[in-house]
């Protein structure tokens, strides 16, 4: 009893579906559209949801990147690679600027994205309400009415408890001018990457079933208050112990020996390719 | 029939998504459209769109001459259900339909609803040419700034998809396509001005 | 020279799956997947009513494969289904007819066609065999022929068990059971289509039917104890095979121009309680409500706490967890609930490195770092 799997894991039906949701969270950006996640032989919160969307995006044509925490050698970005290449054939790639695809686990790569390019990131919990209110029919509603107090509210008892938001990655946005969002758990470094993207970005929650969009040239912005602006994570004075780079999201390296951090490219392909002679 | 119906369509949607990111920006579906030897009343390039996004889970109804003769076919190959014009998913307006029927098919069209605004209709019409040109002014998310086309036919939907649009994000979406295999799209997000508009 | 990455995750990748393999082979015992079909039926009634797809064969490999983790070969086996073309919804069963092989009832000593015991580990002392260790085809063999030639000598009855009356009608006669319209409504499938706040009654009945089976147990345990209005009885217990049936796909919905498929084992199970009737006036009734339980093959324990839910869930209580319906639903799909608490293997130190810095801040109150 074998079997011979269709192209790209899923049967078509299954894609159609998926791509319908597609087109339609493109048409309201920010908004979270229900789809019927399948199951995917790779473990949910492991990145069906991204998976899914890659699926039912690639084509023969395209050429694949996958990251997880910025390297393509994770664990769970090889994994991921591994099946969509053994069910489609195509080819893959870690250099950012050839890829056409790029699933990625919590981060934007740091090489800006331009407008051949998908950006596909997946998501844990797509409700950026949930840590105020557990229930899905409530948080349905209060999107509905455009009703964010919840959010602001958290965001204002960080400020009261220790001088300023103490959001760690997946800071919510504002999506043109409407829909409050969760940007996946990507750190507020990567946030402002959103704003004006080139690329479309297309977010996957398999197991909670949601799929969202950020069109290119929209708008998008971190939810902050005037007199306590959005901050990133700060990297003053570091460079990459590797090639040099400054200004970009970087791994701390605690030593083996003495207890001192050093510093790292995150992105380990934007590391490679300034090790390489690029820029 | 030689259209692949694993990979033109995949290559087809590709070029819809990317029409439905950046409203104005024009492919053409002509390489996949022309592999269809199917003998049916509309073109081939609707064909090949309805093929990308209709099966046995959504619902159309059609606007066109002989329409009831093409909603039976177009069940059989696709397996959607045809429905009445206010609860259809997709309404598919062919260029035989006139100006009533297209415009009767803006107004009834469903929008969704605030908690669900993704039950919304997809208006599927079809014209004589898209081209490149000034014609409409288009602002809103997937532009840069403006981008540019012109549509054949009169231009009175704009005005009704306006009105059903007014409350994001209640509102319909657009997919054209003209005799050529070029396809635009109008996501309800994205703002028309045009001359004696 | 280029600098190139290290592909070390690659490498890791492989030398676990193949010291998974190892340990999966290190005794050097190659199971024969029909040994865990025709011996190990407990465990692939468990896995095909967890994975929602009736398939004995497949399950055997899948436990094979799994080496016995109920996680892994739910897991495979929902993998697998998603791969399957759906082509048709089958007609709806009527249980009425099943080919009973085991059926009783709590609420009434006796009822119309006997309370037939069948197989079931209800009435045998859990005391370990240690004798079967010893087993050999043989003694089988020998003990199978006796058992069969046994039928001959018993008193044979004229019950036709394939038309045995269910205990819910007789109690509808009697006006004790709400009597309903009946609800033709297309059921939701919940594998198509995005479950959906609040639910209707067959996208609960499917989550809970495919619910993990330790979780159903749990939940049901605790409306029984007091997280729930519940004081059930079990109406009737059925377990037996069912015949499938789908309409002709080219006919026109002629009842008799379908096709059958083959038969089902499964379990079912009618539960009930009594509830006031809301009736605003003095004197309340009590009426009769079921609760329904429903899984592939024998899981007997899961289809009572199935119904058991099932009535809880009709009416939203916010004083009981078990009348939430999001809070019951959302957790007890097995892949879902295994998979997102495992994904906290996956390396999360980007996350991490943002909520040390933001824990960093409010201790120096440095404010450093780029405005956006």
């Amino acid at each position: 009893m074998k079997i011979k799997y269709n192209y790209a894991y899923f049967d078509e039906g299954s894609k159609r579906e998926i791509r319908r949701a597609m087109l339609k969270a493109v048409a309201i950006p920010g908004y979270q559209v229900p789809f019927a996640s399948r199951e995917m032989p790779i473990g949910r919160g492991w990145g069906t949801g991204g998976l899914q969307l890659t699926l039912s995006l690639i084509g023969k044509d395209d050429t694949l990147k996958v990251i997880d925490q910025g390297s393509d050698e994770s664990v769970n970005a090889v994994n991921i690679k591994n099946l969509i290449a053994k069910t489609t054939g195509v080819d893959l790639t870690d250099d950012t600027e050839s890829a056409s695809l790029i699933q990625s686990r919590h981060r934007i790569p740091e090489i800006p994205l331009n407008s051949d390019q998908i950006l596909i990131l997946q998501v844990p919990i797509p409700e950026p309400l949930r840590t105020v209110e557990a229930s899905e029919f409530t948080t349905k509603r209060l999107h509905a009415e455009n009703e964010y107090s919840g959010a602001w509210l958290m965001l204002f008892e960080q400020i009261i408890k220790y001088g300023q938001m103490s959001t760690g990655a997946d800071h919510p946005v504002v999506v043109a001018d409407r829909y409050v969002m969760a940007p996946s758990p990507i750190p507020r470094f990567d946030n402002p990457k959103m704003n004006q993207s080139k690329a479309l970005i297309l977010l996957g929650a398999g197991r909670e079933k949601k799929v969202y969009a950020i069109p290119p040239y929209t708008r998008v912005v971190s939810l902050a208050f005037n007199d306590y602006p959005f901050q990133v994570e700060g990297f003053k004075d570091k460079t990459c112990r590797l090639c040099g780079a400054e200004g970009v999201y970087m791994d701390e390296i605690i030593d083996d020996n003495s207890e001192t951090a050093s510093y790292q490219c995150n992105d380990a392909s934007f590391c490679l390719m300034r090790l390489n002679g690029g820029n | 029939m030689e259209l692949d119906m694993t990979h033109d369509i995949q290559s087809v949607f590709r070029k819809l998504l990317n029409c439905m990111s950046r409203p104005g920006l024009i492919e053409n579906i002509s390489t996949e459209s022309q592999k269809i030897d199917i003998n049916i009343d509309i073109s081939s390039h609707l064909l090949t769109v309805l093929f990308t996004v209709l099966d046995g889970e959504v619902s159309f109804d059609l606007m066109a001459l002989n329409g009831n003769q093409l909603v039976k076919k177009i069940n059989q190959l696709t397996y959607a259900k045809n429905t009445a014009i206010q609860q259809a998913d997709y309404i598919i307006v062919t260029k035989t339909a006139d100006q009533l029927e297209l415009l009767k098919a803006c107004g009834k069209a469903k929008v969704g609803t605030l908690i669900d605004p993704h039950k919304s209709a997809t208006l599927i019409m079809e014209v004589e040419e898209i081209f490149a040109a000034q014609q409409l002014v288009l602002t809103g998310p997937g532009i840069e700034r403006e981008s540019y086309v012109s549509v054949s036919g009169s231009l009175d939907w704009i005005g009704k998809r306006m009105e059903k649009n007014i409350e994001f994000p209640l509102g319909i979406d657009m997919i054209i396509v003209d005799g050529t295999g070029n396809i635009i799209c109008l996501p309800r997000t994205t703002k028309i001005a045009y001359q004696g508009g | 020279m280029g600098y190139v990455a290290v592909k070390g995750g690659t490498l890791a990748i492989d030398e676990s799956i193949k010291r998974l393999k190892f340990e999966r082979l290190k005794n050097q015992t190659v199971l024969n997947v029909k040994d865990i079909e025709g011996g190990m039926r407990g465990l692939i009634d468990t896995v095909m009513s967890e994975s929602s797809l009736y398939n004995r064969e497949s399950a055997a490999i899948a436990i094979k494969q799994a080496e016995g983790s109920v996680e892994e070969a739910v897991f495979l086996l929902r993998a697998y289904r998603s791969t399957l073309p759906r082509k048709h919804y089958s007609n709806t069963i009527d249980t009425q007819n099943m080919h009973v092989e085991r059926r009783i009832s709590s609420c009434f000593k006796d009822i119309q066609g006997g309370q037939i015991l069948g197989a079931a580990y209800d009435y045998t002392h859990r005391l370990i065999d240690f004798s079967l260790d010893d087993e050999y085809l043989d003694d089988v063999k020998a003990w199978l022929t006796e058992f069969e030639a046994r039928q001959g000598g018993v008193e044979q009855s004229d019950i036709c068990l394939n038309q045995l009356p269910k205990v819910t009608e007789y109690l509808r006669q009697e006006g004790l059971i709400s009597s309903y319209e009946d609800d033709d409504n297309e059921p939701v499938d919940i594998t198509k289509k995005n479950l959906e706040f609040p639910t209707v009654r067959s996208e609960r009945l499917q989550m809970l039917s495919r619910g993990q089976t330790g979780a159903v147990t749990s939940l049901g345990y605790a409306a029984l104890r007091g997280y729930g209005d519940l004081h059930p009885t079990v109406g009737e217990l059925r377990v037996g095979n069912v015949e499938v049936y789908i309409d002709n796909p080219l006919g026109d919905g002629n009842y008799h121009d379908c096709f059958y498929l083959g038969q089902l084992q499964i379990t079912e199970v009618e539960t009930y309680v009594a509830r006031s009737t809301n009736n605003n006036t003095d004197n309340s009734q009590l009426q009769l409500e079921i609760g329904y339980g429903a899984c592939f093959g024998q899981n007997e324990t899961k289809s009572i706490a199935m119904s058991m839910l099932d009535l809880c869930l009709e009416t939203d209580n916010p004083k009981y967890p078990t009348q939430d319906e999001e809070f019951v639903l959302f957790h007890i799909d097995s892949v879902e609930s295994t998979g997102f608490i495992s994904h906290l293997k996956l390396p999360h130190y980007v996350t991490f490195k943002s909520k040390l810095d933001s824990v960093r801040k409010t201790r120096d109150k440095e404010g450093a770092g780029n405005e956006d």
